[in-house]
């Protein structure tokens, strides 16, 4: 069932004359929030990030479930562009980074909604783009408790979007000049946790990849700040 | 002692005892391309385990973390503990999601889950006396992969399953090797600790290993296991 919209509760209510408070977090025009993604890896570039705001919980993803077909673009080919469409009628902002996220390297994305509603949810995605379709990401972060001024935490393990098998063949890598999106499902085709890249250094002889491109989780660290 | 505080300790200290939790259990199989064998569920005491880390796996423990045979376990279950056992009615494939739904756990306060990681030798996903929550809501466990200390990880696919026998009772997902020559033949550290990971090769006649480096890798967390508290 849709939840009741708070921002049209209010409206009503301001016509009829009345002033009231709906709830701690609706007393400014807009939320503002600023979204940190730190890459913790040794050599995989994150792909420009892609940030969402929903209003209400929106799965991007699951583990258990086939990726969509815009995740899959990000995935394998590290394009945010398709899934920053993605509508639900839910969706409140969607921004991208402005490109990639060098090891080491940080990139403060900050996105606003005018829709001061009591629920708000955060999805962001990026590629791991030494990796056949490895990325890490938040789906669906209840984020509506935050006060202005209040930040929080977390790390990300990655994720395997199960739509290209971890080959790791030359050609099939996007860092490494190969191929990027390609609609055809060739692995489990569900959305797993990553089980790393193995590389020519640890007996893949065939791998494009060496040991500077194996990561571990948490592959991230992201930090959520709400500023109004 | 003041007589009031006496009167509200009485109840307080009834009520964690005198209301037994249900909670409902989603088990998640994290990975990428490992099986998990049936899963064993225990609710305990405090103080009470299914297994401890830098101890000696208990003969139970190494029937499951060896081929998957959990009927020791539920044989050694502490008297009033309650378990659930084999949720998944056999293996719980990789990336799937078993449930346990409306599990009493009676006067116990604490939860352990241990299941065998298929391919390997003695590799389990396990938690150790989690604390079940007193406050009604959903909460999010991640799980690591341990390794029993009982047998070498000579990752070797034989079809060896029990305790005391080298070797990896199968690769369910038929994606394992034969005839590996064995990663190694020493296990220096013989008691419950994380798992150092599968080696595996690319070889699927020869090699190593009859695991295969591409699919049976892992990194932790394995598995997720949200409980919800009613």
């Amino acid at each position: 069932m849709k939840k009741f919209k708070c921002n049209h509760v209010l409206g009503l209510l301001l016509l009829a004359g009345v002033l009231t408070g709906c709830g701690s977090d609706n007393d400014t025009a807009s939320n503002t929030y600023e979204v940190t993604v730190s890459n913790l890896t040794h050599n995989q570039p994150l792909s420009p990030v892609g940030v969402l705001l929903h209003s209400e919980s929106t799965d991007l993803w699951e583990v258990g479930s086939p990726a969509s077909v815009e995740l899959e673009d990000l995935a394998e080919g590290g394009s945010n562009a398709a899934l920053l469409t993605l509508d639900d009628g839910y969706k409140e902002a969607s921004v991208s980074g402005n490109g990639l996220i060098m090891p080491g390297n940080n990139e403060t994305i900050t996105l606003s909604t005018s829709d001061n509603g009591s629920n708000l949810y955060l999805s962001i995605a990026s590629m791991l783009i030494n990796t056949n379709d490895g990325f890490i990401g938040v789906t669906g972060l209840e984020i509506s408790n935050l006060t202005p001024g209040d930040s929080m935490n977390m790390t990300l393990s990655v994720f395997d979007a199960g739509t290209e098998v971890n080959s790791e063949l030359v050609n099939t890598i996007p860092g490494q000049m190969g191929e990027g999106f390609n609609a055809e499902r060739i692995d489990s085709n569900l959305v797993s946790h990553h089980s790393g890249v193995v590389g020519m250094d640890d007996g893949h002889s065939d791998s494009v990849l060496d040991s500077s491109h194996k990561f571990d989780n948490p592959a991230v660290l992201l930090t959520i700040t709400r500023l109004d | 002692m003041k007589l009031k505080s006496l009167v509200l300790a009485i109840p307080l200290a009834f009520s964690s005892a005198a209301f037994s939790q249900v909670v409902d259990l989603e088990i998640t199989n994290l990975t990428h391309g490992l099986h998990f064998t049936p899963v064993y569920i225990n609710a305990h005491a405090s103080g009470e385990h299914v297994f401890q880390s830098g101890e000696s796996a208990t003969p139970a423990l190494q029937a499951m973390a060896e081929g998957g045979d959990i009927s020791l376990l539920s044989a050694a279950a502490v008297n009033g503990s309650v378990s659930s056992e084999n949720p998944a009615s056999g293996l719980l494939a990789p990336s799937t999601s078993t449930q346990v739904m409306n599990l009493d756990t009676g006067i116990n306060t604490h939860l352990s889950v241990v299941a065998m990681i298929l391919p390997t030798n003695d590799g389990f996903v396990g938690l150790d006396g989690w604390e079940i929550p007193e406050t009604a809501g959903t909460y999010t466990v991640y799980l690591n992969a341990y390794d029993a200390g009982t047998e070498v990880n000579d990752e070797i696919i034989n079809g060896m399953g029990a305790p005391g026998n080298a070797g990896i009772p199968a690769a369910p997902g038929g994606d394992g090797g034969t005839d590996a020559t064995g990663v190694t033949d020493s296990e220096s550290n013989s008691t419950v600790h994380i798992h150092r990971g599968n080696v595996g090769d690319t070889d699927t006649d020869a090699g190593i290993s009859d695991v295969d480096s591409r699919i049976h890798r892992w990194l932790n967390p394995v598995a997720k296991l949200v409980v919800t508290v009613k």
